[in-house]
């Protein structure tokens, strides 16, 4: 057993592992935010704020297990992510090992900053991580994490894995709490989505991806609409068996869903198709709003078209080059983290200088209209009427003018789009004839 | 990147790319990686100086590629 003054010497070690842990994408204490939940969920509310408290207390205190060369919560990750859960037990058996030294320790060492009584709050706190742990776990193991019939055994979100990385990459979340927005997405889904429809239980996102192969237009109006009625009960949380602060959580986890579903699905989906005015009758009892104009300013078109060019990487095998924009981003993010712990001697500033080039991108995207050709820096405001179909944009001289677009036969036709995720970015030339053409100047990109 | 696609057994297409940039990060060494920024910073700047982007509707850009 270390004592504390040997303890505080290895603080080093612990931004190290902090380093490492981070590196790896590696969640400590692991899925923290739904077991805060959990607690929320199991009666343990007044416990919500200190537990994980504790155990980052405990995270400081057990560097190392006898027994494991790696570190605690990576190897409980990994049982979790390879979903082989033989190590588990023994895990945290020597975790609780390691607590029950060091409360040992406590008792004798006589030192009034090291109570015992503290000791025993923290090994509390583990005691009861453990059987979060565990639950999720025989959950994971029975290939189920629903409580209800409402979803199937082993059933994952629509998208989960581009999911997760959209909220790491796009900054929405940090990594540690990427795993737990998808925890309250599928909670929330179980708990209340699935029952919106009285008198029947239907896995509303489990259809998602039928949905939107039909029709994403609609599949998007079909997922707005839930996420109204998600809202409507977090204002009303009496409405519901769900604890409101676990359901606010719920919201804004699947309100970053619903934007990742609208970016993500705009670019593979199918060309839009007229809609065939045929009622689902899956959702029949859940109409949707009537469409209203919609209008953007500068400022939010940048941030959607931000987030696309953010975001889509060119990659594949069949060609020589490819554009893995989403791993350079991560790339000067992790940079500047460093540079900013002091452990790399150069400069940060790299992620600051790439959301600076996609603004530049984006400032200067050609808008052709019925007017004449503009950047997208001199539009004010784009609208879109989703009845005529019609987009149209205010110029710098305070006139509307009809959005026009080239057709892939040549020449221009009005824009017809009900929304603005039919409205995309065209790369003239594409990324890879541009990375093709010019092969002396973008070595990088070939390995 | 190809290399640790290679090593890993990772499919190099779009589904797979996260997995790739995690394998990259977790055996390429930073420093390594590090080196790479400042050419980085200048392709990209080149790349925006040869490609035009167009805001166009999404059944013509779909019709293209």
């Amino acid at each position: 057993m270390k004592g504390l003054i040997e303890h505080i010497i290895s603080e080093g070690d612990l931004v190290l592992r902090e380093l490492t842990r981070d590196l790896k994408g590696v969640q400590a204490p692991y899925r923290i935010d739904e077991y805060r939940d959990w607690l929320q969920q199991n009666n343990f509310k007044g416990t919500v704020r200190s537990y994980p408290s504790y155990l980052r207390n405990m995270d400081k205190l057990v560097t190392s297990l006898d027994g494991y060369d790696d570190d605690f919560y990576t190897l409980v990750q990994e049982c979790f992510e390879q979903q082989d859960f033989k190590a588990l037990p023994a895990l945290l058996d020597a975790y609780e090992k390691e607590m029950n030294g060091w409360l040992e320790w406590a008792k004798t060492a006589n030192d009034p900053e090291s109570r015992p009584a503290h000791f025993k709050d923290l090994l509390s706190a583990f005691r009861n991580y453990r059987r979060f742990l565990e639950e999720k776990a025989a959950q994971a193991k029975a290939g189920t994490a629903a409580t209800s019939g409402c979803m199937t055994a082993g059933q994952k979100l629509f998208m989960q894995e581009e999911f997760t990385d959209w909220l790491q990459y796009t900054g929405e979340k940090q990594r540690n709490s990427a795993e737990s927005i998808v925890s309250r997405i599928n909670s929330l889904n179980r708990h209340f989505l699935c029952t919106l429809i009285p008198g029947k239980e239907i896995d509303m996102l489990a259809l998602l991806p039928k949905f939107i192969a039909q029709d994403r237009e609609k599949a998007l109006q079909l997922l707005e609409k839930l996420e109204s009625h998600t809202n409507n009960a977090a204002n009303h949380p009496e409405t519901t068996a769900i604890h409101p602060v676990t359901l606010r959580h719920m919201r804004r986890a699947f309100s970053l869903y619903v934007q990742f579903i609208e970016e993500a699905t705009r670019e593979c989906s199918l060309p839009c198709r007229e809609a065939d005015g045929e009622n689902n009758t899956e959702t029949a009892g859940l109409p949707l709003a009537e469409a209203a104009t919609t209008g953007y300013e500068y400022d939010q078109l940048e941030k959607r078209f931000y987030n696309r060019l953010a975001t889509q990487d060119r990659i594949s095998h069949s060609k020589t080059v490819f554009y893995p924009i989403r791993f350079i981003k991560a790339l000067f993010e992790r940079h500047d983290k460093l540079a900013g712990m002091g452990l790399i001697s150069s400069g940060g500033g790299n992620l600051r200088w790439l959301n600076r080039w996609i603004d530049d991108c984006i400032a200067r995207i050609t808008v052709l209209t019925e007017k004449g050709d503009f950047i997208l820096a001199d539009i004010d405001w784009l609208e879109i009427d989703p009845q005529t179909k019609k987009a149209t944009v205010l110029l710098p001289d305070g006139q509307k003018a009809l959005l026009l677009t080239e057709t892939h036969r040549g020449g221009d036709r009005p824009m017809r789009a009900s929304a603005i995720d039919h409205i995309t970015i065209d790369h003239t030339p594409n990324i890879a004839h541009v990375l093709d053409d010019n092969p002396n100047i973008c070595p990088l990109w070939r390995n | 990147m190809r290399q640790q696609a290679r090593k890993e057994d990772i499919k190099l297409d779009y589904d797979h790319i996260s997995q790739l940039n995690k394998a990259v990060f977790r055996n390429v060494d930073f420093d390594e990686l590090a080196r790479l920024i400042p050419q980085l910073r200048r392709e990209l700047m080149l790349i925006a100086s040869k490609s035009e982007l167009k805001l166009m509707e999404s059944q013509y850009n779909l019709r293209k590629k």
